[in-house]
């Protein structure tokens, strides 16, 4: 399942109506390709950040400073 | 005269005369040719080459070509990718009733543009027009014939281990252009298509003393499906080396968000060449400057069906995965 | 640029060197020859870790060392042969233009003979390929007068975006979408795996894209209660090796616990706006997986605010149950397969009546369907 990967926020922008949150959406570029991603599951995803997209939604923020830990 | 086709314009009475007096002229460079039921031609000696070809894409239109510009380059490629130098094409016209006049006249623009490029004349064609949504606008069909100018067939039986594999230039422009025309993708830079003549490349080629045993240009089904053909055709194994392979900006990141795979993309200006091994250096020299580059090799089957594998940058392998003809994204 | 997507670009990971992939990668596999005692056997339970598996080569890498068996999480295999029937009819309805995701469309019914989507198109079925949920409401805002209806296939990591279409079109006030929805749970999947008498699988790597949404919780009490270790893996060739050199470690200590090797994705909490939007549109139940039969709390339906959204009763389908996931093909054993029991190579259909483009079940049908990527296997390395 789960085919995602990740892209950058470059904008934010909401609907001029309804609910703002069920439709904040992002367009996020993929090394080039430039989609717009919805965040309506991300409601702390900021400009720049990096999200990990799956079928058009942004699940998760990527945190590139985390450090690897072995069991 | 009307802004768009009519069924009229098919029926071969004075509105088909008009048509092709006013709009279709230009794709010939004799107007007698326009008069007469075939083309008599003058040919050199030699053996010929003979292709034939259909174009149907869509959009008819896309960043870097259209389906005119595709139908006489494509053909003429052919041609090149036996070692024939193109000569002559005719082309036949499916117009669906209802096609716009403005965008005809673009196509013929492309085509006679095209032709110049690839050094090819229009001698010969054919117009009909079908109701309106049985023809999505435009369906092309070409034939060309060419002068064999080399002195060794290339046909895939004289391909044997040893040999190597180059590529003319980067993969998926083409196939990746018309992915982003038909589903709105926005690439940035955007990506067009790499639509052109590969004669000059392969008479490069030829006269390098390059010795080619194969040349197969990249379209549907992208070079993956070149190089099973290839395999089969040779009874050997093909081995690509992965990391080397040159993907056009754009491609790999639009594959991995569709999930698609890159070596299935088409490509309209891109050929393979299997050369043998001691012509490797020369075939390099001559196709480098376009961003070709060697990309595998050609060995022994190592079992009763012959395969193309894919040697990845970790080391391992891996088939090349099975390509049915259908493109098709997925999520998983 | 040359081909070479090993690690996901931008940012720069403080653990992943971005010098020479292949030196990463066999120091890795260096540790793991290192550690083990024995050989051990994973599950990779997503069809994406299958995918990056087979496109790496990794088993090849990993041989004599660990033995990577597919699991069963991939919406080809496990969605219900019904599911498809009813998929097929509503495609050949007029005025329905079904709506689904590339994978689904080569899958085949129950009956033989039934054909696939594909087949349906070409006979003048509306079947419409799309990359995301949000495609089909855009359908359904621009053809009032057609009934859109997605084939909403997949588990946790797909299961928001559906809620989210859901929870829209219940806004809209649409009444032109529905889903056919055949949507699963992976850890309940899991722990019926786990708990087979016959159970060869010693560890699992968990997917990383469902545990970005539902975190953590889960999967420490699958490890805990069948007492077997459990690691989060991302799907970049590095991210997957380093998963089972965790789970080896872990096997090697015998200590079976969680351990997250995603973490750069991968939160404790998960997601918990995506957690709140699927408890909103869905509740749990009892359902059938396509090969293992019906797992308990194993599927989401919907709430019933949400039930008019559902295809099956808008068009009077009928619901399906546990009986519906019986193979017409009697050769077919995918059931064994998916449960990592059955060597894809050990059927005696596998790659001669079984072929991806013969499939006698769902496992050939698609490049991550656990047989189909066996057969991609270099034939140098059996």
């Amino acid at each position: 399942m789960c085919l995602a990967v990740c892209g950058r926020i470059l904008s934010i922008s909401t609907a001029a109506a309804g609910d703002p949150a069920l439709w904040r959406c992002a367009e996020v570029d993929f090394d080039g390709l430039r989609q717009t991603v919805s965040l309506a599951c991300l409601p702390q995803a900021r400009i720049g950040d990096q999200v990990l997209v799956h079928v058009g939604l942004a699940l998760s923020v990527v945190r590139d400073d985390v450090v690897r830990d072995d069991p | 005269m009307a802004e768009h086709i009519l069924l009229g314009h098919g029926g071969g009475g004075s509105l088909m005369q008009e048509l092709i007096a006013t709009e279709l002229a230009p794709l010939y460079c004799d107007p007698v040719q326009l008069g007469l039921d075939a083309a008599i031609l003058a040919l050199p000696h030699g053996r010929l080459a003979f292709s034939s070809d259909a174009s149907v894409v869509q959009p008819l239109e896309f960043a870097g070509g259209d389906i005119g510009k595709l139908a006489v380059i494509g053909t003429a490629n052919d041609l090149a990718m036996v070692g024939a130098r193109p000569l002559h094409l005719s082309v036949s016209l499916i117009l669906e009733e209802g096609l716009p006049l403005a965008l005809l006249r673009r196509l013929v623009r492309s085509m006679a543009a095209a032709a110049i490029d690839t050094g090819v004349t229009i001698v010969a064609g054919d117009t009909k027009v079908v109701e309106r949504g049985k023809a999505d606008g435009v369906f092309i069909s070409t034939s060309g014939i060419g002068l064999l100018d080399s002195p060794n067939p290339i046909t895939p039986q004289a391909i044997s281990p040893g040999d190597q594999l180059l590529l003319s230039g980067d993969l998926g422009r083409h196939g990746l252009a018309i992915l982003a025309a038909r589903h709105g993708l926005d690439l940035q830079p955007s990506v067009a298509s790499d639509c052109a003549p590969l004669w000059p490349q392969v008479q490069a080629l030829l006269a390098a003393g390059a010795e080619p045993h194969g040349l197969r240009d990249l379209t549907r089904g992208g070079l993956g499906s070149v190089l099973v053909e290839l395999a089969e055709a040779s009874g050997c194994d093909l081995v690509l080396d992965e990391p080397a392979l040159p993907l056009a900006p754009g491609v790999a990141a639009s594959c991995e968000l569709l999930g698609l795979e890159p070596l299935h993309l088409a490509n309209e200006g891109r050929f393979v060449a299997v050369v043998p091994c001691d012509r490797r250096a020369a075939a390099e020299a001559v196709l480098a400057p376009g961003g070709g580059r060697w990309v595998g090799a050609v060995q022994a089957a190592a079992s009763p069906q012959p395969q193309v594998r894919l040697r990845t940058a970790l080391g391992s392998e891996r088939l090349l995965p099975p390509f049915s003809g259908d493109m098709l994204p997925r999520i998983c | 640029m040359t081909w070479c997507v090993m690690t996901r670009e931008a940012p720069a990971r403080p653990f992943m060197p971005q010098a020479s992939p292949g030196k990463a990668v066999a120091a890795v596999v260096a540790d793991l020859q290192a550690i083990r005692t024995r050989r051990w056997t994973l599950m990779g339970v997503c069809g994406g870790q299958t995918h990056s598996i087979v496109r790496w080569g990794l088993d090849q890498l990993l041989a004599g060392a660990v033995e990577l068996v597919h699991g069963p999480g991939c919406p080809v295999c496990m969605t219900p042969a019904h599911t498809i029937d009813q998929a097929l009819a509503l495609a050949m309805h007029r005025g329905v233009v079904l709506c689904s995701f590339g994978d689904m469309l080569k899958v085949p019914g129950s009956h033989r003979g039934s054909g696939d989507l594909l087949q349906v198109r070409a006979t003048g079925g509306d079947v419409r390929v799309i990359t995301r949920p949000s495609q089909a409401l855009e359908l359904a805002r621009a053809h009032p007068e057609r009934q859109v209806v997605l084939l909403a296939v997949g588990f946790e990591t797909t299961a928001p975006a559906i809620a989210l279409l859901a929870e829209q079109v219940r806004v809209l006030g649409l009444s032109n979408l529905s889903l056919l929805l055949a949507q699963a749970r992976v850890v309940p999947a899991m722990a019926a795996i786990a708990a087979a008498p016959e159970r060869r699988v010693q560890g699992f790597l968990a997917a990383g894209h469902v545990a970005a949404v539902m975190g953590q919780g889960e999967l420490e009490q699958l490890a805990l209660q069948r007492q077997i270790p459990v690691v989060i893996t991302g799907f970049a060739p590095l991210e997957l090796l380093q998963g089972v050199l965790a789970c080896v470690r872990l096997l090697e200590a015998g200590t079976p616990r969680l351990h997250n090797a995603y973490a750069q994705v991968v939160r404790q909490r998960g997601n918990p706006a995506a957690q709140a939007l699927l408890r909103q549109v869905f509740s749990v139940a009892d359902g059938p997986w396509r090969g293992l039969g019906t797992v308990a709390a194993g599927v989401l339906q919907l709430r019933p605010s949400y039930r008019h959204l559902d295809a099956r009763l808008r068009f009077g389908l009928g619901a399906g149950g546990a009986g519906a996931c019986g193979e017409a093909e009697p050769r077919c054993r995918a059931d064994q397969v998916l449960q990592g029991v059955l060597r894809p190579t050990a059927c005696p259909s596998f790659g001669v009546a079984c072929t991806p483009h013969h499939p006698l079940g769902a496992p050939m049908v698609s490049a991550e369907g656990a047989c189909a990527a066996y057969l991609q296997r270099s034939s140098r390395h059996g």
